[in-house]
């Protein structure tokens, strides 16, 4: 014990006070951080800095426009900003929102399910585009990504054996992948169409 | 398309297939978990980080049981492999070599209110600050509740992977 904690110990002792260590901390300990206002159903989380951010609600049925990006204090559990995703696509008739990955560019990229990936600056303007639109080769589910070193994008499609009632009205809609499949995007850096 | 494979495809009667990815620290594979597998099985696969990977390079990191519904998955900077499972609402925490070290269940605790039970665990994000999981309670599977829409964290003693 170092002279200045004997000499705090006594000093405490004295006034009739002791010091009561914070509890312990043990693995697998958990507690709520912060509530997702409705609708809810949240998927994806990924942070930046002092930040968390929330991706949802992911579902089917969920109403058009009711995608969502929220944005919370990491130290506090308070919701600070809330980034409605405003890409739909109307042939779905629903929106929804799967999970979201910061790329290498700083940009939070976060899949909506009958869209493809949207790119999102997260700004006061809450400017977004399409990545990529998917259904490249027919129906699918999208629903994770993750980047690489060398920032290429990989997508999980998850739902190869549905063909959800929106896409049958879609345009883009030419065959149905035979099974699941992460694709690989090219880097970032580089350009994408839009929708 | 990068890759695909039937094992990848999920169940007929379940169709929830490849879900959750994540590349390893050393950015030499991705991760991929699926939910519901042909015989009902939680696993968790991994493919070389190549241009064109082949069917022979798609190998079984960890085989979750059955109706475990691995979803989000995310790795420390230890090198463990944290799983989110949907069907147990349950993390699991994977050695490097796919074996489970540890099994975590909620509730989380919410003073001054009840706490809050795990519901669908669906992804996994890391809070550095705290060496804690930050996961998003999904509350599809069981009656709705909006109380359950949360995020809750879980003490792991563990960093994200520089990739997260």
């Amino acid at each position: 014990m170092s002279r200045f904690s004997f000499l705090l110990s006594a000093a405490l002792l004295g006034l009739g006070l002791t010091a009561t260590p914070a509890a312990a901390q043990a693995l697998g300990d958990s507690k709520v951080i912060a509530p997702v206002p409705l609708p809810g159903l949240p998927e994806g989380i990924a942070t930046r800095g002092n930040r968390f951010y929330v991706s949802g609600p992911a579902a089917f049925g969920q109403a058009l426009g009711s995608a969502f990006v929220r944005a919370y204090d990491i130290r506090t559990g308070a919701l600070e900003t809330t980034y409605p995703i405003t890409i739909t696509n109307p042939f779905a008739e629903m929106s929804g929102a799967s999970c979201a990955a910061f790329g290498p560019d700083g940009k939070l990229y976060v899949i909506e399910p009958f869209i493809g990936v949207i790119r999102m600056n997260l700004d006061p303007g809450n400017t977004q585009s399409v990545y990529s639109a998917f259904t490249p080769t027919g129906p699918s589910l999208l629903n994770d990504l993750a980047f690489d070193g060398a920032g290429n994008l990989y997508v999980t499609d998850m739902s190869p054996t549905r063909s959800p009632r929106p896409f049958t009205r879609s345009p883009r809609v030419v065959a149905r992948p035979q099974c699941g499949s992460p694709t690989r995007l090219s880097p970032v850096t580089r350009s994408f169409p839009s929708a | 398309m990068w890759f695909t494979d039937p094992a990848l495809a999920g169940n007929p009667l379940i169709p929830f297939g490849v879900n959750g990815i994540r590349i390893d620290k050393n950015n030499t594979h991705v991760y991929v978990s699926v939910t519901v597998d042909a015989t009902f099985r939680g696993v968790i696969y991994r493919l070389p980080l190549v241009a064109s990977p082949a069917a022979t390079d798609l190998e079984l990191f960890a085989s979750l049981g059955l109706f475990t519904g691995p979803d989000g998955i995310a790795f420390g900077k230890s090198g463990k492999l944290y799983v989110a499972e949907a069907l147990t609402s349950t993390i699991k925490v994977l050695n490097p070599d796919g074996t489970v070290q540890a099994v975590y269940a909620g509730p989380a605790q919410n003073p001054p209110g009840s706490p809050v039970p795990w519901a669908n665990p669906a992804n996994i994000a890391f809070n550095d600050q705290n060496g804690a999981l930050l996961v998003t309670n999904h509350a599809s599977l069981v009656a709705f509740d909006p109380a359950l829409f949360v995020v809750f964290d879980v003490f792991v003693n563990d960093k994200g992977s520089p990739l997260p």
